[in-house]
């Protein structure tokens, strides 16, 4: 009989097998955090990466560690201005660490820096979406968007994100930007009727100036003009909210009021070439000649000639209040300082339609006109504007539709851009030219859907 | 105790496994919209590519041309992606990876900005563009960068001595990439010894022919119709040697306006406001001239050379000449007021290379540039009988300035200077140091 040995019990061999499952598996774990750490640390140099970073399977503080490094990556490469790595960069950043709101900022800083306005809008908007309570990115999205006269988006982004309540820590700056989108896209009526669901707002500085413009244009002038100038003295306002006062202000009949503020604007901005020209037109419609002095317009231009702008920025002036022998002037001398002089005579054929010399004015456009066929199309929407204003003057009703066609045309089908202009004939009494302008086909307003391909970065 | 190990460890590696391996490899991870599009109404019509597409390529063209304006970058980059969609629609899956071959299709980014140049006052940086596009493409061809840069300004004055033809739709952005290859090799090529032409039957041409020839010649296509005024800006070294400024204005039909500075301050202006000559001077007001009083400076009231007017003038064939080893047409232009000059024209390429003109003078032209389709010669040389020497060197010419009639006639005495203010930034220029900022 033989003698056989015992066969191995089934549990001892499934502890076995499990010791060395358990020794594989722990084998390809350290591998795993060993190749992960290296390729983070070596290939990608990123040093913050800890070993237990990796190990632990932190993934959002590896995200965010690979995320600052390329924020910093772009940041040197913008500066380096080499702006192709610099978009991928940020790309890749935003894309790593979607919460990271400077970060963000700075990508939508550096998206409109490049001219990509519109992908540095929807960044915002995404990082607002995200963290709808974020002051900074609520302030940098919605200044972008009413900035840009895309007022109505502004308003649908509200709606959405918000709701009709507008309360919290926010609210204030909600309800401001939501006044200031329904002022500007709606007319003073619907944004009176709004601000009375919003008390609060009378305590905000910032909304100051658009309460103010509320007021203006529901016929409370003074009210407005009052407001404005208690908010100049009182808080840190900007320079176009001085304009806007010291226009107010000579409008109602009050010019030395409106001297005071262009004095006092000048004192706080004091190297804005822009300050010194509303203390030149303020200075000259508080003498009796109501034209700047010459030795105004001489120590003006000794003081900016330096800037390109310099005799632009007079001219237009110029046209605005009609002052045409200062506009031909400027013109004449702009003709032998600058190759572009286009504006200029734009803006003597202001000065001229100031003056009733209409006809003047048309023959003026028409030389513009004929010598424009290569033209940006900024500058043809500055011209078809005019075009459509003085056709409408010498009660051309045919030249005025054809005008604002060629308008719709330059504005590239912009619609909102459109609609500020129908906004503006409607105001100055064109109705031929609303009449075109609302013809034109509006398109129906899409939610964005569209997924993209988000930039890979190695 | 082990088991129990063994599942938390596994547990783990799925749990987190899963998503440190989909979120963290940029090559794997889940395609999660960076960038939303925007409503459909704010795009252009038939856009085709997304906005993150779109902002990588105004981002190169920031980087190729920093001057080129960034409000027209969106309309170049929507091109640039139509055209390369056409060619390689491949390569656009690789358009937001580092792999995309950025240097290969450089050249192409910059003839679609060479094309969106198309401004009067954008001459100067359509040249430039042009001359990175060629640098670019020597790169492309293995040459290093600084070679290249040097290459490129060679090649493309070559091209324009060679053929002002190409040189123009080099400019223009209207030359694709395999063309100006091609382009550039015959340009990098020593030149061939011509051989001989099989001698044709000459055929006799007439004044008119010839003038007729000319102006095909010298501008492209209808490009004259199209120029309702232009602005002339160049040096004049007189006989004296004194250094003039000469801003020269121009406006059909008969418009002219002649500023001559010196220092940044004029000396004078004469000009013509389409039906008398006026002249002023710094303190001075404007003073009518009869156009006998103008003498041959009445002539500056054409707009464009004579031989390109067609009507108006007398033209007659003289016998041929030689000029700098050059055979020459001699062809008479005689005005309706009687007065005249002999046009001297290269028989070659019909530039006017010479005008003879009444008082012995001699007038030598040279430089020949084409600028918005109108060829013009940048280099004047004058001699009178007696030798005196002067010579215009033209520094730019802007086509559709913006000029207005008004501009040509003398301002009143009650307009604010001119002069006064020309001075006023003439010295706060000299005098940096007394600028508010």
């Amino acid at each position: 009989m033989k003698n056989l040995s015992p066969a191995p019990e089934p549990n001892r061999v499934l502890r076995k097998l499990a010791l060395y499952g358990l020794i594989g598996l722990v084998s390809c774990y350290v591998l795993v955090v060993a190749a992960g750490y290296s390729w983070l640390r070596y290939a990608r140099k990123n040093t913050s990466v800890s070993v237990v970073d990796v190990a632990l399977f932190r993934v959002t503080a590896v995200r965010r560690s690979i995320a600052a490094q390329q924020f910093a990556k772009a940041k040197e490469a913008w500066e380096a201005k080499n702006y192709q790595a610099a978009f991928l960069a940020y790309s890749f950043a935003v894309q790593q660490d979607p919460a990271n709101i400077l970060g963000r900022l700075e990508a939508a800083d550096f998206l409109r820096t490049i001219g990509a306005d519109k992908l540095a809008i929807v960044q915002l908007e995404v990082g607002l979406t995200r963290t709808p309570q974020d002051q900074r990115l609520i302030k940098k999205t919605f200044d972008a968007l009413t900035g840009a006269g895309r007022d109505r988006q502004a308003l649908e982004l509200l709606h959405r994100l918000y709701g009709e309540k507008l309360a919290g820590e926010q609210g204030p700056m909600l309800q401001n930007f939501k006044v200031l989108a329904t002022l500007n896209a709606e007319g003073g009526e619907a944004a009176k009727k709004l601000l009375a669901n919003f008390p609060e707002l009378a305590g905000y500085p910032p909304a100051i100036p658009v309460i103010a413009r509320i007021y203006r244009e529901t016929a409370e002038r003074l009210k407005a003009s009052d407001l404005l100038e208690k908010y100049i003295v009182s808080q840190p306002a900007r320079m176009e909210d001085y304009a806007l006062l010291a226009t107010w202000q000579e409008a109602d009949g009050r010019p030395d009021r409106a001297m005071e503020t262009a004095r006092l604007s000048w004192a706080k901005f004091p190297k804005d070439l822009t300050a010194r020209v509303l203390l030149l037109e303020m200075t000259a419609v508080n003498s009796v000649a109501a034209i700047p002095a010459q030795s105004d317009i001489e120590s003006y231009l000794h003081d900016f000639a330096d800037r390109p702008e310099v005799i632009t920025q007079l001219a237009t002036l110029c046209g605005r209040k009609g002052w045409m022998a200062q506009a031909r002037t400027l013109y004449e001398l702009g003709a032998v300082r600058q190759s572009d002089i286009g504006l200029l005579a734009l803006a003597f054929g202001d000065a001229l339609v100031r003056n009733n010399r209409i006809r003047e004015a048309a023959e003026i456009l028409g030389h513009i006109e004929a010598q424009s066929a290569e033209a940006s199309p900024a500058f043809l929407v500055q011209l078809r504007l005019r075009q459509v204003v003085v056709a409408a003057a010498l009660r051309q009703s045919e030249e005025v539709r054809e005008y604002a066609r060629r308008l719709a045309v330059a504005m590239r089908n912009d619609t909102e851009a459109i609609e500020r202009s129908r906004k503006y004939f409607q105001k100055v009494g064109i109705p031929e030219a609303v009449a075109e302008l609302s013809e034109r086909p509006v398109k129906v307003r899409a939610v964005p859907v569209k997924s993209e391909k988000p930039p890979v970065k190695s | 105790m082990r088991t129990s190990a063994t599942s938390l460890l596994l547990l783990s590696l799925f749990v987190f496994g899963r998503g440190w391996s989909a979120e963290n490899d940029p090559a794997t991870a889940p395609q999660v919209p960076m960038f939303k599009l925007p409503p459909a109404e704010d795009q252009p019509e038939g856009a085709k590519f997304s906005q993150s597409e779109l902002a990588y390529v105004q981002s190169w063209i920031r980087q190729l041309s920093p001057e080129f304006p960034v409000v027209d970058s969106g309309s170049v980059a929507q091109k640039f992606l139509e055209e390369l969609q056409q060619r390689r629609p491949d390569l656009l899956r690789q358009l937001l990876t580092p792999e995309f071959p950025s240097g290969k299709y450089a050249s192409m980014l910059l003839r679609q900005v060479g094309l969106k140049l198309s401004g009067p006052t954008q001459g100067a940086l359509r040249e430039e563009i042009a001359q990175r596009r060629v640098g670019v493409l020597l790169v492309a061809g293995g040459q290093d960068k600084k070679t290249a840069e040097v290459g490129a300004a060679g090649l493309i004055k070559k091209i324009r001595e060679n053929s002002p033809v190409q040189y123009r739709r080099l400019m223009e952005g209207r030359v694709e990439d395999e063309d100006l290859e091609s382009l550039l090799r015959k340009a990098g090529q020593p030149e061939l010894v011509k051989k001989d032409p099989v001698p044709e039957k000459p055929k006799v041409l007439s004044a008119a022919d010839i003038v007729s020839e000319f102006s095909r010649r010298n501008q492209s296509g209808a490009a004259l119709q199209k120029l309702q005024a232009y602005v002339v800006t160049g040096r004049l070294k007189s006989a004296e040697k004194e250094e003039m400024e000469i801003l020269y204005f121009k406006m059909r039909p008969n418009l002219f306006r002649l500023v001559v500075r010196v220092g940044g301050i004029t000396r004078y202006i004469l000009a013509n406001d389409g039906q008398r000559f006026w002249q002023q001077a710094p303190g001075k007001p404007a003073m009518i001239i009869t156009p006998e009083a103008m003498g041959q400076r009445r002539y500056l009231a054409e707009f464009m050379d004579p031989l390109f007017a067609g009507g108006g003038y007398v033209y007659e064939r003289l016998a041929d000449g030689e000029m700098n080893e050059k055979k020459i047409y001699r062809i008479s232009v005689r005005r309706t007021d009687g007065s005249g000059y002999v046009a001297c024209l290269d028989q070659e390429n019909y530039r006017e290379l010479a005008r003879e003109n009444e008082d012995k003078s001699v007038t030598r032209y040279s430089d020949f540039r084409e600028i918005g389709g109108v060829t013009y010669a940048f280099r004047e040389e004058s001699a009178d009988a007696s030798g005196q020497k002067g010579v215009l060197e033209l520094s730019r010419i802007t086509p559709n300035a913006g000029l207005i009639r008004a501009f040509f006639v003398p301002s009143s005495d009650k307009d604010p200077g001119y002069f006064a203010l020309e001075k006023i930034l003439a010295t706060a220029e000299a005098m940096p140091a007394n600028k508010i900022n």
